[in-house]
């Protein structure tokens, strides 16, 4: 166990140094100056400016501050946003995005697993065909599609939720059905063809005769052990919400890292980039990491250690 | 059982009663087997019986031909001339009088004629109305579908070139060459995509390279990994076995003897690929940093028709329902074959 706990962070420290090479030395190849008024500036000003960023140095001196910095948790400064470091603009927007994040995964989790256990009990009746479709739409369903048109007719037409700006509670509702609808969709439908699995197996049929009630039976016996599987689908799923981020962030105007990060992009502010890449990456390391360990603990018939396959 | 074993005590069998058959009729009777199948014709008889994959299928051709074949009539050049004069106009079609698509809009909760209010001249029509800059939006939708098919028609070649002779080598070497080819694969895997994105969008300008670059480096790894897992089983086969006794070279194992069987593997993997290799274009075009302006794409229409929207609603609905339907038809074909390919997970 040890041993490959050892050998799984030294991957990720591994993966997350290429990240962050590669990253920096595409920035460096990337057209264009991070000054959105160069040619009204002086020689002289342009060489202050490189000093203060500390552009004036060689490459490979840069990489290294780089990458210094990068273990201090040290990004740079950013080229626009007034000059703030770039940790501290990732900080004073992570909790939102974090918040945001967390409850979609949730509200995904919980009612896909509702809707997939509905689903595969009353398996190849109508409900299990409604869900089956629901399920089918809300994959197809592009999450800014639906993030719009919440925020027209919930918010805009009947009022009942604040549009958009990021405020109390009431504010991260309809950005969470949009982002938790993808995982919704997906737990669904593997809820479902886990626990029809499940269904099937001696152990119900034992639990059946012994005359629990249904509830008992899906609730203890079912459902708990079809859950096991949907651990690996945390890894996917924050890739989702990360990519999914992004847009909904700018749609509800949310100060997040998403809505940084287009912005970011669009200014060509590269510490920011750097910064937001290699919080995304890290992110998805560690949450990769952690659902292979919590995996190998749950279910002691994945060994952790082996990896002859 | 026991109901057969009764037999009529007064029942008189005589040997007359028994007729013997002829000789080619004795043979059929003995015959049971249905006619044989091969794979794929079975696999497309157990589809054919899923009606929403049937329909799927049909709606796919129906947007390839029409994206594609509209290519002589809608090409770049006649979209991003711009008619003014055309600007913001509702869904007009010729003999149609229902309010939205006559030309008919609703403003203030009262239904006015766009095109009489803007001396449109009589007998022009636009079937699903025109943009901010009087393009006409039916046009811009093709063209737009056209570019979410040629990206999904993208990744497809990367996931069966990359994808496959990737699984491939590396379940087939085997030992060292395996585990290297694996460890990058993991790397790979484990940077998002979208960071990937990113940084080809910050290097190429954003555009389809970008995208298509994007698509090249990250949608792949997961073919891989099926195709190898299976490549590992496949390996130990019989006829595999045999064919190396025989002295056939690697390569021609792997086209005559692995790809043929890996080919529902292959199929079912690039149907997940395509649905979200087309929601990453949208996705990209939609926050403005992949496909822009003077092109088009879904994104692109939806991120204009979003801007509009409590106004001008058609403006964001037509492109997305185009989107959606392109999405949910690919999402259902690749159920369908699915469940044709590998009855196993059939239930």
């Amino acid at each position: 166990m040890k041993k490959y706990l050892a050998k799984r962070v030294f991957y990720m420290a591994l993966t997350l140094f290429l990240v962050a090479t590669i990253t920096f030395f595409l920035m460096k190849l990337m057209p264009g100056t991070p000054y959105s008024n160069q040619e009204k500036m002086t020689p002289e000003q342009i060489q202050i400016m490189n000093q203060q960023y500390g552009l004036d140095k060689p490459v490979w001196m840069q990489y290294l501050m780089y990458l210094g910095g990068m273990l201090h948790g040290d990004m740079g400064t950013s080229f626009q946003f007034s000059n703030q470091p770039v940790s501290y603009l990732i900080a004073t927007r992570i909790g939102a995005s974090a918040q945001l994040g967390i409850q979609a995964m949730i509200f995904g989790v919980f009612f896909g697993i509702i809707l997939g256990s509905i689903a595969a009990i009353n398996r190849n009746t109508w409900v299990d065909t409604l869900v089956t479709v629901l399920s089918i739409i809300g994959k197809s369903v592009p999450n800014f599609v639906l993030a719009v048109l919440l925020q027209y007719y919930i918010a805009l037409k009947l009022g009942i939720l604040p549009i958009a700006d990021w405020g109390g509670f009431s504010y991260t509702i309809l950005p969470t059905i949009a982002l938790g609808v993808g995982p919704l969709a997906e737990t669904a439908r593997f809820i479902r063809t886990g626990m029809v699995d499940v269904l099937n197996s001696d152990y119900i049929e034992l639990a059946r005769a012994k005359g629990l009630s249904k509830f008992q039976i899906v609730y203890h016996h079912a459902l708990r052990n079809s859950l096991i599987p949907l651990i690996t689908l945390i890894g996917p799923y924050t890739v989702s919400l990360m990519t999914g981020s992004m847009v909904i962030e700018n749609i509800f105007s949310i100060p997040g890292i998403g809505e940084q990060f287009v912005k970011s992009i669009t200014t060509n502010d590269y510490p920011t980039i750097m910064g937001v890449t290699m919080l995304f990456s890290a992110g998805l390391v560690a949450v990769i990491l952690l659902t292979d360990i919590i995996y190998g603990i749950i279910d002691p018939r994945i060994r952790l250690a082996g990896n002859e396959d | 059982m026991e109901e057969n074993l009764k037999l009529d005590p007064e029942a008189k069998v005589s040997p007359e009663d028994f007729q013997a058959l002829p000789k080619e009729e004795e043979l059929d009777a003995e015959k049971i087997a249905a006619p044989s199948l091969t794979f794929t014709q079975d696999a497309w008889r157990r589809l054919k019986k899923n009606k929403g994959a049937v329909i799927s299928l049909f709606v796919i051709i129906v947007m390839i031909v029409v994206a594609f074949g509209s290519t002589p009539f809608i090409n770049h050049d006649t979209l991003v001339k711009s008619a003014p004069k055309y600007a913001n106009l509702p869904a007009k079609i010729p003999g149609v009088d229902i309010n939205g698509f006559n030309g008919k809009l609703k403003q203030g909760g009262v239904w006015v004629d766009q095109y009489k209010a803007n001396n449109i001249p009589e007998g022009t029509y636009f079937v699903l109305g025109t943009d901010y800059l009087g393009h006409s939006l039916a046009q811009r939708i093709i063209y737009g579908t056209k570019v979410s098919l040629i990206v999904a028609l993208v990744a497809t070649f990367f996931d069966l070139t990359i994808g496959v002779s990737y699984g491939i080598v590396s379940g087939w070497k085997g030992g060292m060459v395996d585990n290297v080819m694996q460890r990058i694969i993991e790397i790979i895997s484990s940077i998002p995509s979208l960071v990937i994105v990113v940084l080809m969008l910050l290097v190429f300008k954003p555009g389809m390279t970008s995208i298509i670059l994007a698509i090249a480096i990250s949608s792949w790894t997961t073919m891989a990994r099926m195709i190898r897992a299976e490549t590992l089983q496949l390996k130990s086969q019989e006829y595999v076995l045999a064919a190396r006794t025989l002295g056939e070279s690697p390569i021609k194992i792997a086209m005559k003897h692995l790809v043929p069987n890996l080919s529902s593997i292959i199929i079912i993997q690039t149907m997940y690929t395509i649905p979200s290799a087309i929601f990453f274009e949208a996705f990209l075009s939609f926050i403005g940093i992949g496909i822009s302006a003077p092109e088009t794409s879904l994104g692109v229409l939806l991120n204009d028709g979003q801007k509009n929207f409590q106004f001008l609603p058609y403006q964001m609905w037509y492109p997305a329902i185009v989107l959606c339907v392109l999405m949910i038809s690919f999402n259902l074909l690749g159920d369908g074959l699915r469940d044709a390919f590998d009855p196993k997970t059939r239930r």
